[in-house]
């Protein structure tokens, strides 16, 4: 894979997409769009994605990445300078949301650090169509719906265990094309009809 | 062709302390495929550590301003650093380190090194000639204490 261009400005830009990602974390279920013209292209990533890699990741963090995403592994590197690691020891892993099924494969933190545990990023959601969920939580004024398309069938079971440990657990980003919306692992989920 | 890790860090070494303005020239005479910027001309500080005599514990003696550049041309990645402020320099150096691993241009490329090498010999000998004819030497004459 070739190695492709990241941010066109890097200290701009990142700063806008860390804006779109705090927005995102600090109100749960509320779908953010991404300025879509500054979204690296050609990363072999999804766009989103690359942008939040390039965004969150330094040469202090570590990050696992899917199989589905080898061919991209050098961009990653090239841009961020951070280092691969296996999924059981990454502050931040990407992968496919079918893919998602169980919190154990990532790091949830200790009672002393809850903080050290993964970020994960799903790819390949559509937002806004499919199931719809019910979130209540802190950053919710009273609760928000909002809803998904392409999450494994039993995400609401996963979705439990990690709400479940809480402070302990894993905080998601779920990525359509330009947008995201964040689950940090403090929203409680149910489905809404 | 995978170029030799030392004869690239030669040809790096040469690059990034050449004549600025004598690379452009030369790099502007030879004809080459477009290139794309990946990580445009940035400068940051990059901290020299050294040791005393070289031998010794190793310590930081300062920073140093650092123009970095990267390119792919023909689908090699070329890299460019340069000390100072320098974003010409650094994608100029970036352009020759692509080439320089490209087979049909490796003859080119090793000539405008040979060139900009001899170039900063030249430059080198002139200034330690200079040196050279300031120099004093001390004598410290016997006092005869004893």
């Amino acid at each position: 894979m070739q190695t492709t261009a990241g941010f066109q400005n890097y200290t701009l830009d990142s700063l806008t997409f860390f804006r779109s990602l705090m927005r995102a974390m600090s109100f749960p279920g509320c779908m953010q769009s991404l300025p879509k013209d500054l979204l690296p292209q050609d990363s072999g990533l999804p766009a989103a994605a690359a942008a939040v890699a390039l965004t969150l990741f330094d040469n202090d963090t570590s990050v696992w990445l899917a199989p589905d995403y080898n061919n991209c592994r050098e961009w990653l590197v090239f841009h961020t300078g951070c280092r691969l690691a296996a999924n059981s020891q990454a502050d931040f892993a990407v992968l496919k949301a079918r893919d998602f099924n169980n919190i154990n494969d990532f790091v949830v933190g200790t009672a002393n650090y809850p903080d050290n545990s993964t970020t994960v990023v799903l790819n390949g959601v559509r937002l806004g169509r499919g199931e719809r969920f019910l979130a209540q939580g802190p950053g919710i004024d009273g609760s928000v719906t909002f809803s998904v398309e392409g999450l494994p069938e039993n995400f609401l079971d996963i979705w439990a265990e990690n709400t479940g440990m809480f402070p302990l657990g894993i905080d998601l980003l779920l990525i359509d094309n330009e947008r995201l919306v964040a689950l940090p692992r403090t929203t409680r989920l149910k489905k809404e009809l | 062709m995978t170029v030799n890790i030392l004869d690239r860090q030669s040809c790096l070494k040469t690059l990034a302390l050449a004549d600025a303005d004598k690379l452009g020239k030369y790099l502007s005479q030879i004809e080459f495929p477009t290139y794309k910027v990946i990580r445009k001309a940035e400068t940051g500080l990059v901290m020299v550590r050294a040791r005393v005599g070289n031998t010794g514990n190793a310590f930081n003696m300062g920073e140093l301003l650092v123009t970095r550049c990267s390119i792919v041309l023909k689908g090699v990645v070329g890299h460019g650093y340069v000390a100072g402020n320098d974003p010409l320099q650094a994608e100029n150096v970036a352009v020759c380190d692509a080439l320089y691993q490209l087979p049909e241009f490796y003859p080119a490329i090793s000539k405008i090194l040979k060139k900009l090498e001899a170039r900063r010999q030249r430059v080198l000998k002139q200034q330690n000639m200079e040196i050279a004819a300031t120099k004093v030497d001390f004598f410290t004459l016997v006092r005869g204490e004893d």
